[in-house]
């Protein structure tokens, strides 16, 4: 590290305007919201900084820099000046930087030069759709100059006209011989920990720190998984044991008000849940579409309780949309408390517990007056598992250079082992049961979840 | 009013409550200190939010309804101590022994037991702390202070301090219970004559003293005094004395000591417990908080500022004469299958081969030309300004954009050559 920089590491990134610098750094960054991502040029104008903390402690700066767009005509210039400079780059680039260009003609490279000159190493991002052309060669001569470490990352790999060899072969004649291939909006598997201990390669006197954020990064990855698998597991336990009564003489319309209410609870419930597990990746909102196209109607519709919806998410579960849904789409109506778990209200009563006496009661109370209970039915229950799992499964590998949102349209299905292995986890809280262990009800939903999410449908 | 260790982390999860409800959490905009932890900066949130819904009186009348129902269980626990043991000493004399071991230590150690096997373990209120509870609650029935007193429950769930409290509270009712039964038993036993004796009326007379030496194991281990014996040598009124005494250390053996060491130990887990209250900040509700508050605290900052757009500046002027055309490709081509016209220049890529045929047209300005650009390549300013130094050199300057397959940059050189009246296809 230089001198002047001993406690924090500071990395620039530079590279050609719009070959995703900053796209780079909201993935290295972990958000969505730094900067702006853009396909028009010169989307970044200034120099901005983005520290980052290790266990309280910033142990990096990372600089986002404007892109280079003059690199042929500044190393014309350069070329001029090689003689007095030869064997000193850093000083010749300090020397174009009092010129009086620096602040007009080439500003923006000056920007990116100066910061450079100040940092220990930068990332230099290339857009590995575009050849090699003679103007990023020459950027990269003069970057070069400044005499730090340069580490190239190819970005947009996941393009199938990529030119990854190409740029390979271009960069080791410049001597830069490790090259990294990292999409920002598509990280590979490991693709982080690579680039970061590719950096300590080129940078071996921040290994230390490059080797505490590895580590942290990768707890973090893990924290971000089990956080969102308990998000799920809460949101599955609260749909289950959501239930609305309805009198038994209510009218159609009536019933249809209730259905229709109890659905939109279990709408916001799920969308709440959608929320935190996007949070929790550092995502927005709008970055996750529930969608199933209609085949019908042809058009998009998000609504959990569409019988399209329930149909290619409980596909194979071997439930059957509408096979209890007596009242609705997702929901199921049980009449007067029979098939709600009396026989075991009455046996945990048996046991003398004040809980269960007062279940029983209750339980009595419905099957004498007649009530009808509003309950989700197991399809819907494993539509919102299996959407909410494919979600956490998206976002994992996501990067938050995406501009555009997750499509939840995907037909990821359970099996009707899983499925029914969900709903038997579920089962305390669907039918009632008195006093259920809602923490053991979590646990096994959480592993249930970590083996789905590990070998999915 | 001063909030203790304990309060401030109560308000924190009532507050993280009220966050996980919201959409986006609220009173982020006031300044927190933010040298501290984030730990601590949730904390004094929660303390701001709580002091500004004005919720401190509704902590302080917890705090007296808390008190009172200490004052009023152990009242309660005193009476039913006291009531015990004169119960005992109001039957019939000759009183016997082991009937009054039972009523003295039997319920105390049968509870002792059910503690052990069914409460020790729970996560959620029991017995005498979930009465307490109830009863807490219906004195706190306003909807703020009711929504205080749930966070009250899952702050101590989550801090793993319910367990210890509900120790607390069953010992500390039963040692009372306890305390007053002795002291009222050695009262009575002081200053009146009462008589014992063993008795039995189904078992046998050795069984009876087996299960007396066996009640008498610990008394005598720890205070060394051995089971009382009736006949021989001993007069009646001594061995009542003994009796008295024996029994007196029965109790205080069974019921106060146990009772006494659960509390301690129960006291000693609740005050390390407390010592290690935390936030587990990746909980819902702290977590966007938190990170909204490192968004704020740790955010982006502009080191160096952009000064304006340069590219802005460029301006197109045109020959007035010129001659033939001429077609080149601005930084390589991208259409392999283009079949070359007679008038192309070439690729015009390396700053050397931007020059020459700039020099060119400068000595030869022509009618037309155009210049092929692949739209897979982003539009630069350099670009825009080598077109812009051409443009002097011919009459007509048109700029074709060939498209390739993938993500293409037209619409961004589309968008440029219009501001500059470039004409394209």
């Amino acid at each position: 590290m230089t001198e002047q920089t001993s406690a924090i590491v500071q990395l620039a990134v530079v590279g050609h305007t719009n070959a995703g610098k900053t796209s780079l750094l909201r993935t290295l960054l972990y958000t969505r919201e730094f900067g702006e991502v853009a396909t028009r040029p010169s989307t970044t104008r200034s120099v901005v900084a983005q520290g980052v903390w290790v266990e309280g402690r910033q142990l990096f700066s990372f600089y986002d820099t404007p892109g280079l767009e003059s690199g042929s005509e500044l190393f014309a210039e350069l070329e001029q000046q090689q003689e007095q400079y030869r064997h000193d780059g850093p000083a010749q680039i300090r020397a174009f930087l009092q010129s009086p260009a620096a602040d007009a003609y080439y500003a923006q490279e000056a920007k990116v030069l100066r910061q450079l000159l100040q940092s220990d190493a930068a990332f230099y991002v290339i857009d590995s759709r575009d050849p090699v052309l003679p103007k990023y060669q020459d950027e990269l001569h003069i970057l070069a100059r400044c005499g730090r470490p340069l580490l190239p990352v190819l970005n947009f790999t996941a393009s199938a006209n990529n030119r990854v060899e190409e740029w390979r072969s271009a960069l080791a004649k410049l001597g830069l011989h490790v090259v990294v291939a990292f999409d920002s909006v598509a990280p590979p598997e490991g693709g982080e920990r690579y680039l970061l201990q590719s950096l300590a390669t080129v940078l071996p006197s921040a290994e230390r720190e490059i080797q505490q954020l590895i580590s942290q990064r990768e707890q973090e990855r893990q924290q971000r998984v089990a956080q969102s698998l308990t998000v799920i597991a809460e949101l599955l336990m609260d749909v289950a044991a959501q239930h609305a009564s309805i009198a038994s003489d209510a009218s159609e319309a009536q019933q249809c008000r209730a259905v229709e209410t109890f659905q939109q609870q279990i709408r916001a419930r799920e969308q709440h849940a959608t929320h935190a597990i996007l949070a929790r990746f550092a995502f927005l909102p709008e970055d996750a579409l529930f969608d199933h196209l209609d085949a019908a109607a042809g058009r998009w519709q998000d609504d959990l309780f569409d019988q399209a919806t329930l149909k290619a998410w409980g596909k194979d579960t071997g439930f059957g949309v509408g096979a209890g849904a007596a009242a609705g789409a997702g929901v199921d109506v049980l009449v007067g408390g029979l098939s709600l778990g009396l026989g075991t209200a009455l046996g945990a009563a048996a046991g003398g517990l004040y809980q269960s006496w007062r279940h029983l009661g209750r339980k009595l109370q419905e099957r004498i007056q007649g009530q009808r209970v509003l309950h989700i039915d197991a399809v819907a229950l494993v539509t919102i598992a299996a959407r909410q799992l494919y979600l956490v499964q998206q976002l994992s590998q996501r990067g938050h250079a995406a501009t555009t949102a997750v499509n939840i349209s995907e037909q990821h299905r359970f099996s009707k082992a899983q499925a029914q292995q969900l709903e038997k986890h579920l089962q305390p809280l669907l039918t009632r049961a008195p006093d259920p262990d809602r923490n053991a009800i979590r646990r096994d939903l959480e592993h249930l979840l970590t083996q789905l999410l590990a070998a999915p449908a | 009013m001063k909030l203790s260790h304990f309060d401030r982390f109560w308000l924190a999860e009532h507050q993280r409550q009220r966050d996980v409800a919201q959409v986006h959490p609220t009173d982020l905009d006031q300044p927190l200190n933010a040298e501290h932890s984030l730990e601590q900066q949730v904390l004094q949130r929660a303390e701001r939010c709580a002091i500004q819904r004005n919720e401190l009186t509704y902590v302080q009348r917890w705090h007296q309804s808390r008190r009172l129902l200490t004052l009023v269980l152990g009242v309660l626990a005193s009476l039913l101590g006291i009531g015990t043991t004169q119960a005992l000493l109001s039957q019939a004399q000759p009183i016997s022994l082991l009937f009054a071991v039972g009523v003295l230590v039997l319920p105390n150690l049968m509870m002792l037991l059910l503690w052990a096997l069914f409460a020790l373990r729970r996560s959620k209120p029991r017995g005498i702390t979930a009465f307490g509870l109830q009863l807490m609650y219906w004195l706190q029935r306003q909807p703020e202070q009711a929504a205080l007193a749930a966070s009250w429950v899952e702050h101590c769930q989550r801090q793993r301090l319910l367990t210890p409290l509900m120790a607390i509270v069953t010992h500390g009712f039963w040692l009372v219970i306890a305390t007053f039964s002795a002291a009222t038993l050695v009262l009575y036993l002081s200053f009146n004559d009462y008589a014992f004796r063993w008795a039995t009326t189904i078992l046998e007379q050795p069984q009876l003293m087996q299960w007396a030496q066996l009640i008498g194991w610990l008394p005598e281990v720890l205070f060394g005094v051995a089971v009382p014996e009736q006949g021989g040598t001993t007069s009646t009124a001594d061995f009542s004395a003994i009796a008295g005494r024996w029994l007196t250390l029965c109790v205080l053996t069974y019921a106060l000591l146990p009772r006494m060491l659960c509390l301690l130990g129960a006291m000693l887990v609740w005050a390390y417990r407390l010592t290690q209250l935390g936030l587990d900040l990746s909980e819902p509700g702290y977590y966007r908080v938190s990170q909204a508050l490192q968004a704020q605290q740790r955010g982006a900052q502009v080191v160096d500022a952009d000064a304006g757009d340069a590219a802005e500046q460029l301006v197109f002027h045109y020959a007035r004469h010129g001659e033939g055309e001429l077609i080149a490709s601005l930084d390589y081509e991208a259409d392999p299958s283009w079949n070359a016209a007679v008038s192309y220049w070439g690729v015009v890529a390396s700053y050397t081969q931007k020059q020459a045929l700039l020099k060119q047209l400068q000595a030869q300005p022509v009618a037309h030309l155009t210049l092929r650009v692949a739209s897979s390549l982003t539009p630069d300013r350099s670009s825009m300004r080598y077109l812009a130094s051409l443009a002097p050199y011919t009459q007509a300057l048109k700029v074709v954009l060939i498209d390739a397959a993938g993500d293409t940059y037209r619409a961004q050189w589309q968008q440029l050559l219009q501001r500059y009246e470039v004409n394209y296809d």
